[in-house]
């Protein structure tokens, strides 16, 4: 599903947010991508959807190879991908439900299988009496799990998840951690940028460390060293 | 695609309601645009009309002397009817042209009859002709004795046509021009509405969505704004044009004016157009400008 040779990423500024990243995800594969602020989580999931361009190597996600990209070969890429983004990127002056529904607009699903998927995702995330809220009016922990909702609803094949639970508290950690493993069990391969232990502990996968921009197996001891990194600060 | 066009019809309704006064503006200065072009249309209306009533009885007037006996006028009817193209003599006295002046003016006109004193017309003959011999039969006529003068309605109706032709010519200048302008309107505002919502087009593109899919609600409100544009000067013509010839007509009573509704129902379709048209280009050249950043 995802193979980096050699990845490499520098924005414009100068800032070298990746470095040399060698990485081969299988598809259905669960993959958590620990790592500090600032040390290029983000600018990874940015890479794999297509948002910024790497500056070397060579990234191939879902057969598409993300050097020189044509418009057409993005947009099916995200066709089939579902994104959280970190800073949700949800349309305001929009009910939570016209949010979820518009993922599946976008794909070209009819009126009513949309709105049925749509009531049955935010049910899931434990929103179900909130979907006619406007966005604005719900807070940063009920909007991530809208963002998580619409990206779960189109049954991706790749889910990106940048920090899903971030701004939640434990019951809400628990929804999105079912979300994810009800993807995952549908079939898509799951990249999650977090340092959240409590996700990772709920969810059975791979765990990588990104350092300063370069991309490190996290050794047998990582799990428990991120566990207790968290666990640390909490 | 068209599963979801009941939606982009709804987000356009939506932007609208979103920014009911500039598209109220916008619409209302589409309208008044059209609706001055409408009266270029219809003078050129009017007049390709007027050639038409006239066109029906291409006639030569062939005028008599103030004091042509009855033999005179009886052998320069033979002769006018041995000219080839004249289908039919019609004598008309000096008695008659009055009275059928007054028929045609009404009754201002015997009022001018009685002050004047004295009838000043002529007797005529009304000479129909085939079309295309119309200018021989006059050059023919005017040599006969007994004559006054001839006048060959083939003349009135080539000027008539030639300024049809003027007519309608700035009328369709009128239209590019307005639509240009209109179109630089409707551009204008479909720019600011896709301005206002870059960050939410952004969205749909991270979500997948091809260029379309943002653009085509903006398609939809620019035509729609041109079309009703359209719509509302044509309805203005109807409520109007019937008003403003009747006035017209009374005025100038010896006129033959088509009937406003008519001429409304005749500029109508092109109003319409010219607004639909121009809304949809006005909405694809401001998607362009978008797309060009
Ligand atoms: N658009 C950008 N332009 C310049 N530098 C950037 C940009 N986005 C991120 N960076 C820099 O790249 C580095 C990695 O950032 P990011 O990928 O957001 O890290 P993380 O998500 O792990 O916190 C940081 O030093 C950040 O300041
Ligand atoms: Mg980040």
């Amino acid at each position: 599903m995802i193979i980096a040779q050699g990845v490499a990423k520098v924005y414009d500024n100068g800032t070298q947010a990746l470095r040399n990243i060698n990485l081969t995800v299988k598809q259905g594969e669960v993959v958590f991508i620990l790592g500090e602020s600032g040390a290029g989580k983000t600018t990874f999931l940015k890479l794999l959807l297509g948002m910024e361009k790497p500056t070397a190597g060579e990234l191939i996600v879902a057969g598409t190879s993300l050097i020189k990209p044509r418009a057409g070969d993005i947009r099916r890429l995200r066709r089939l991908t579902g994104a959280v983004f970190q800073d949700f990127k949800l349309i305001l002056g929009r009910t939570a439900r016209e949010n979820v529904a518009l993922s599946l607009r976008i794909l070209g699903i009819g009126w009513s299988d949309n709105r049925r998927r749509s009531k049955a995702a935010l049910a899931a995330v434990g929103l179900a009496d909130k979907g006619d809220n406007l966005v604005e009016t719900l807070s940063w922990g009920e909007r991530q799990r809208v963002a998580l909702a619409r990206a779960v609803v189109r049954e991706p094949r790749l889910l990106l998840a940048d920090e899903p639970t971030g701004n939640l508290d434990g019951a809400s950690v628990g929804y999105v951690a079912q979300m994810l493993a009800l993807a995952v069990k549908g079939g898509a391969t799951l990249v999650v940028a977090t340092h959240d232990s409590r996700l990772i502990e709920r969810l059975p996968g791979r765990v990588l460390v990104l350092e300063q921009g370069s991309l490190k197996e996290a050794p047998v001891t990582g799990r428990e060293q991120a566990a207790c990194g968290q666990g640390g600060i909490e | 695609m068209f599963t979801n066009l009941g939606y982009f019809f709804k987000e356009a309704w939506n932007d609208i309601v979103h920014r009911p006064v500039a598209i109220l503006f916008s619409l209302i200065s589409i309208a008044l645009l059209l609706f001055f072009t409408a009266f270029i249309f219809a003078g050129g209306e009017q007049l390709q009309w007027l050639v038409g009533q006239l066109g029906q009885e291409a006639a030569v007037t062939v005028f008599l002397q103030e004091d042509v006996a009855r033999s005179q006028r009886d052998s320069l009817e033979e002769e006018l009817q041995q000219l080839s193209g004249v289908t039919t003599i019609r004598f008309v006295s000096k008695e008659q042209a009055l009275e059928e002046m007054e028929d045609i003016l009404g009754e201002h006109s015997s009022e001018l009859a009685a002050t004047a004193g004295f009838n000043p017309f002529l007797g005529y003959f009304e000479v129909g002709v085939l079309p295309e011999e119309g200018v021989e039969v006059a050059v023919q006529a005017e040599k006969l004795p007994g004559v006054d003068s001839v006048r060959d309605n083939r003349q009135t109706l080539e000027r008539l046509t030639r300024l049809t032709l003027v007519m309608r010519l700035g009328a369709v200048f009128a239209l590019l021009f307005v639509g240009v302008v209109m179109m630089i309107t409707i551009s204008h505002i479909i720019h600011l509405g896709l301005m206002a919502r870059e960050e939410e087009m952004e969205i749909y593109r991270l979500l997948g969505a091809g260029p379309w899919f943002a653009a085509l609600p903006f398609l939809l409100q620019g035509t729609l704004l041109g079309f009703s544009g359209g719509l509302v000067s044509f309805l203005a013509a109807v409520v109007t044009f019937p008003i403003l010839i009747s006035k017209l007509h009374s005025a100038l009573p010896f006129l033959p004016l088509q009937p406003g509704m008519g001429v409304a129902l005749a500029v109508g379709p092109v109003l319409i157009a010219t607004g639909t048209i121009f809304g949809l280009s006005g909405s694809l050249l401001a998607q362009y400008q978008a797309r060009g950043k």
